[in-house]
């Protein structure tokens, strides 16, 4: 192998940190070589010289290999071994992006044709002058240089945008998690606020509840009072935030009125008051508020419009609707309550709901009709597990709803019973 | 391997169990619920995506000798019924807990699950290798509007609850810009008014009456409940009940 390593400076590290442009010369005609070596070398380029084909083939593949490719390939095309098209071609399939100038001494425009279309970049006939050697050279290696600094500027703003992509995006997954983390430790709160102990009252009492969602707008609450107990069930529309924070309000007012012991009418007067004035959009409310009287054996009822409470008379064994009139919380300024007094006796429960127990529902997949628990059903669930003790009476009840509706729940549901000791 | 066979209210699948035939079935039953003008409906097409998974992966095992069977029906209306079936062992049926967990990392069982709260009703073969389920589209309630007789008569489509709530605000904030003062509401096609449909009553008649001191609201053609619900919450003081 024929190879002149032509360094006219400086050591060969110092010339690539100096970005010396770097020429391979493959020529047979060792006059044409040197003619070639004279003219370049003064305008400053690192040159290598190869007499044929295969030489400077190996010498493009040693260099893509170690990653310090060639700037330009000068090539005869009449060479022995490998000659200057085969080596375009060789270069080509090996998939190596080299920038290529062909000497060609014949004007031999069938070749050059054949040249260009192999995707040689430009062409010397020989003789040729040394300017237009150097201003072939140089323009060469600025179209390279320019087509790279336009990729080079691309790539630069692609990655730009990825990384103002990425930033966006880490900043929304921050504000998600810390949403999120917000909510959780809403819905935690809030649970812990409308949360009560299942036992320890002067009346034994079992419930169960699920809200459709997270945050649900039903609730249920008890305190024992120096008779007896005061009871409040709630449903608030809607299973949002907003829902959360109207029964947060019912309950505080509900704790309130358990230390003031205002009746019925009254609570619920100030609570509709509270309700209009505390909210912009009005949200509809029901409730059924019992005071129960242990020393007298007597319940005095109030309802904001709630679903019938159901009443168990234990000696007759017997179910009955209590109807109680009384407008709707939270949506007018004018309402009107009734308390509805009546005598109960020991073993004699009460069935508090909230209206997704009657609403529950599931449809038949072959006519579409869909099938409501309502009042009756709710009636025959409770006929048929009354006689339980309370804490099974409910779970069963509970279970046989869970199974009516496929277990497809379609709102919060409440279900509540009490018994007089 | 995939086949498939459609007629006017039919269209079946039969595919050997790679997950790569999932996409191509999902997009061409999706074209075919566009034939009766259905919105995407995000629930269905979760319960088909389920039910083609499970046949795949429980069923047959990914064994790309098995094939799984895809169909659906159209009942009536936006009702459908989905048959999916593998050529598998079948699987305890009975066995399932619908339940959903409150545990939202539990994913055990969770597809079945999820078909089942979005389905009308599923059903299994005895053999347990065969699913069937029935389907109706979701449909967002329109709320019609015209003039008639000097009122200006609100015609929803469907359920008045809290997911349509935003429409039916917006639709009735739009009538009284436009200074009307008698309403009609007419819920033939109601079902439902949920709590919160009702608060958005209250609201509206709150807004007009504060705007115009001469109201008139009506309700027409409404159901037994409905009439029971506004006599419940005494929303027939505000509007009259036409029956």
């Amino acid at each position: 192998m024929s190879s002149v390593k032509c360094i006219l400076h400086t050591s060969y590290s110092k010339e690539r940190a100096m970005n010396k442009k770097h020429i391979l010369i493959a020529e047979d005609d060792l006059a044409m070589q040197t003619s070639l070596l004279f003219i370049l070398e003064d305008e400053g380029y690192e040159l290598t010289t190869v007499s044929n084909g295969k030489a400077a083939f190996e010498q493009i593949q040693t260099s893509f290999q170690n990653g310090h490719m060639f700037d330009l390939l000068i090539t005869d095309i009449q060479m022995p071994g490998l000659n200057g098209l085969q080596l375009i071609k060789s270069i080509s399939q090996a998939g190596i992006n080299l920038p290529i100038i062909v000497m060609t001494g014949y004007g031999d425009k069938q070749t050059l044709i054949e040249l260009l279309r192999l995707g040689c970049d430009d062409f010397l006939s020989k003789p040729f002058e040394p300017d237009d050697v150097c201003k072939k050279v140089q323009e060469i290696l600025d179209k390279v240089e320019a087509h790279k600094a336009q990729e080079e500027k691309k790539y630069a703003e692609l990655i730009k945008q990825n990384i103002d992509l990425s930033r966006e995006i880490d900043s929304y997954k921050h504000s998600f998690l810390k949403i999120r983390k917000e909510l959780d430790d809403a819905i935690i709160t809030y649970k812990d606020l409308i949360s009560f102990q299942k036992e320890g009252y002067k009346t034994p009492i079992a419930y169960r509840v699920q809200a459709l969602k997270d945050l649900g707008g039903d609730f249920i609450d008890i305190r024992d009072t120096s008779q007896g107990c005061d009871v409040i069930i709630a449903d608030v529309a809607g299973h949002d935030m907003a829902a959360s924070y109207h029964t947060v309000m019912i309950k505080s007012f509900f704790d309130e009125n358990c230390r003031t012991q205002k009746n019925g009418e009254t609570f619920f007067q100030l609570l509709n008051h509270a309700l209009l004035e505390n909210g912009k959009n009005e949200r509809m409310v029901t409730s059924i508020f019992l005071r129960v009287d242990l020393k007298n054996y007597q319940i005095a009822a109030v309802s904001a419009a709630h679903p019938q409470m159901i009443y168990y008379n234990s000696q007759k064994n017997s179910l009955h609707s209590v109807d109680i009139n009384g407008d709707c919380l939270g949506l007018l300024s004018d309402v009107t309550f009734e308390t509805k007094d009546f005598a109960m006796h020991p073993k004699d429960r009460l069935i508090l709901y909230s209206d997704g127990i009657p609403n529950a529902f599931y449809v038949d997949g072959k006519t579409g009709k869909k099938y409501s628990l309502k009042i009756s059903g709710l009636f025959n669930l409770l006929q048929k597990h009354m006689h339980l003790p309370i804490d099974d009476m409910i779970e069963s009840v509970w279970n046989e709803i869970e199974k009516f509706t496929h277990f497809k729940q379609t709102d919060d549901m409440l279900l509540f019973s009490l018994e007089i000791p | 391997m995939l086949t498939s066979l459609q007629d006017d209210n039919y269209i079946e699948f039969k595919f050997s169990s790679e997950f790569k035939m999932v996409n191509k079935i999902i997009k061409d039953i999706r074209n075919f619920f566009q034939n009766y003008e259905i919105e995407e409906d995000a629930n269905i097409i979760l319960i088909l995506r389920e039910l083609i998974n499970n046949a795949i992966e429980h069923g047959n095992k990914k064994d790309k000798d098995l094939t799984v069977s895809v169909s659906v029906t159209h009942i009536a209306d936006k009702r459908f019924k989905i048959i999916v079936e593998d050529e598998g062992d079948g699987f305890d049926y009975n066995s399932i807990n619908y339940r959903i967990s409150d545990d939202p990392t539990q994913v055990r069982n969770r597809g079945l699950c999820l078909v089942n709260s979005f389905a009308d009703e599923i059903e299994f073969n005895d053999y347990g290798n065969m699913i069937t389920v029935f389907v109706t589209a979701s449909e967002s309630t329109q709320f019609h509007v015209k003039e008639m007789d000097g009122w200006t008569v609100v015609q929803p489509s469907g359920d008045i609850t809290a997911e349509e709530s935003d429409n039916f605000r917006y639709v009735m904030h739009a009538c009284l810009e436009q200074g009307k003062t008698k309403f009609r509401f007419d819920l033939s096609c109601v079902n439902d008014v949920d709590s919160v449909g009702l608060s958005l009553f209250v609201i509206f008649s709150n807004m007009a009456q504060k705007q115009f001191s001469n109201i008139d609201l009506e309700i027409v053609n409404a159901n037994q409940d409905i009439v029971n619900l506004f006599q419940m919450t005494r929303l027939n003081r505000i509007y009259e009940i036409i029956e």
